[in-house]
């Protein structure tokens, strides 16, 4: 059985058609890059992995069921916006996972939470920008999750802070579960993908290994990328 | 999950309602404390204390409605909603965790205006008439009738105020449909008020609630010029304006479920 099998997806934002008609398969255990520019569907695509978005057509499936109650254990999802209460501090954050995820590993959050020198009383609206992504970065990956769904978890960080992000990403990352990352910047991220799904048209263009990739078309991801979408 | 989300939801108000209640109970407390002989502090404080305690009630109301309104779009739709739509929690656990918490607070307010609604009446009694004031609400509250009708009133004031807050729920989830795509917050409004407007309209179907009826009821009630038959008229419309009530509070919770079910669209 596959993680995720989904069949002839669509989607439409009003009459715009973001995904359409969309079949995708994705395995255990590897890194996968979905890559495409913007608008193609990326993120419909992640939202509605996670059970943000339920009016699509087609059939998906997420560890042999239906999007729901089971998926949405099974899936860590990072969004491209923070999504903590400003009021809330870290430890009462670390309370509210635990309650939710019984995947949640609060030892580790916390010690993660504290390498970023971060103080367990601190409000998360007090936190910067880029603290307050990175504490959720944190408590994303302190999951002992089947499938991680990271939406340009790198989008407008510095590089430092782009550093600690792919740190984080491979330190946690263990070979029972899948990574679905999107990013624009292949260039610094390729480096760690097992596959490549390029998406085009609300469809899947490419779905391929990159080590396969690399050596049918003699390019680097970021160069085919930039082929196929130029 | 259902207890998980009502925890979160009691949590993240706790601080609001703490505070607004914390100074409610001030204005009550100062109110009955300033019991005093007609002296000229008394008189100069009272309608002061008494003015603060209405306020208080208005306040408290309004904070309610406006702020359970305002929760439930920024935790269901707003940024909020990316961590919410992704808790492994059925749309059932959601909505009614959620309903269930602002239903604990709106009985805290409730409770908190009634507290209110005493000390302004126990604040303008004089200390030598406490007896008395405490030998007419015995005799009041021995009466069957005019008690049973004060406990109805309560309750259908509380369960008003539930009702409320599904058709609010409600409201903000039909303005965040997948086709409504830019002035949720308008959608919300016109929702409340639309939706609010053809209820009454089709309350007007129910014989004892129907503004013939109520009419009716008051006027030969007033004209008999009899405090049993008032409260016995009251009570004639106020039971089944209570069940009406309960029944549309159902309809609207259903229907925002299954919205959120079929039709969640994180923008």
């Amino acid at each position: 059985m596959s993680l995720v099998e989904i069949k002839n997806l669509e989607h439409r934002y009003g009459n715009q058609t973001v995904l359409a008609g969309l079949n995708l398969t994705l395995e255990e255990g590897e890194i996968i890059g979905l890559l495409g520019p913007n608008g193609v569907g990326k993120t419909t695509l992640m939202k509605i992995l996670c059970g943000l978005i339920q009016n699509y057509d087609g059939s998906v499936l997420v560890d042999g069921q239906p999007i729901g109650v089971h998926s949405k254990s099974v899936i860590s999802y990072l969004p491209e916006r923070t999504y903590f209460r400003k009021s809330e501090n870290v430890k009462s954050a670390i309370g509210m996972f635990r309650d939710f995820y019984k995947d949640f590993d609060e030892k580790k959050a916390m010690e993660m939470a504290m390498d970023l020198q971060l103080d367990s009383k601190q409000k998360i609206g007090t936190m910067s920008k880029g603290m307050q992504e990175k504490l959720q970065l944190v408590f994303v990956m302190s999951r002992k999750a089947k499938l991680f769904v990271l939406d340009e978890p790198m989008g407008g960080v510095d590089p430092t802070t782009r550093d600690y992000i792919l740190t984080t990403i491979l330190n946690q990352y263990t070979e029972n579960s899948s990574i679905l990352l999107s990013t624009h910047l292949v260039h610094d991220v390729e480096q760690i993908f097992d596959r490549a799904v390029f998406l085009k048209q609300g469809r899947v263009f490419l779905n391929e290994q990159v080590d396969v990739l690399r050596a049918e078309t003699g390019m680097s991801v970021d160069q085919y990328f930039r082929e196929v979408y130029r | 999950m259902f207890g998980k989300v009502m925890k979160q939801e009691l949590r993240a108000n706790s601080l609001l309602y703490g505070v607004a209640s914390a100074i409610a109970l001030l204005f009550a407390f100062a109110t009955i404390m300033n019991r005093r002989a007609m002296i000229l502090d008394y008189l100069m404080q009272a309608p002061l204390l008494i003015s603060g305690c209405i306020i208080a009630i208005v306040v408290l109301v309004m904070l309610f409605l406006i702020h359970t309104a305002l929760r439930y779009q920024k935790s269901m739709y707003g940024n909020e909603g990316y961590l919410t739509f992704s808790l492994p929690v059925s749309s059932v656990e959601l909505v009614m965790g959620k309903f269930t918490a602002a239903a604990l607070w709106g009985i805290i307010v409730c409770v908190l205006c009634g507290v209110l609604c005493f000390s302004i009446l126990y604040g303008a009694v004089e200390p030598s008439a406490t007896e008395i004031f405490w030998a007419e609400v015995g005799k009041v509250w021995a009466a069957d009738g005019i008690r049973d009708s004060m406990i109805l009133i309560a309750v259908s004031l509380t369960l008003s105020m539930l009702e409320t807050v599904a058709l609010l729920y409600l409201s903000v989830t039909l303005a965040h449909l997948p086709f409504i795509r830019r002035g949720n917050g308008i959608f919300a409004l016109i929702f409340f008020f639309g939706i609010s407007y053809v209820e009454g309209k089709v309350m007007e179907f129910v014989p004892s609630l129907s503004a013939d009826y109520i009419e009716k009821t008051m006027t030969a009630v007033l004209d008999s010029a009899d405090l049993d038959a008032f409260f016995q008229g009251i009570r004639s419309f106020l039971l089944p304006a209570s069940i009406s009530t309960v029944v549309m509070s159902v309809i609207y919770l259903a229907v925002t479920v299954l919205l959120a079910r079929k039709y969640t669209s994180i923008q």
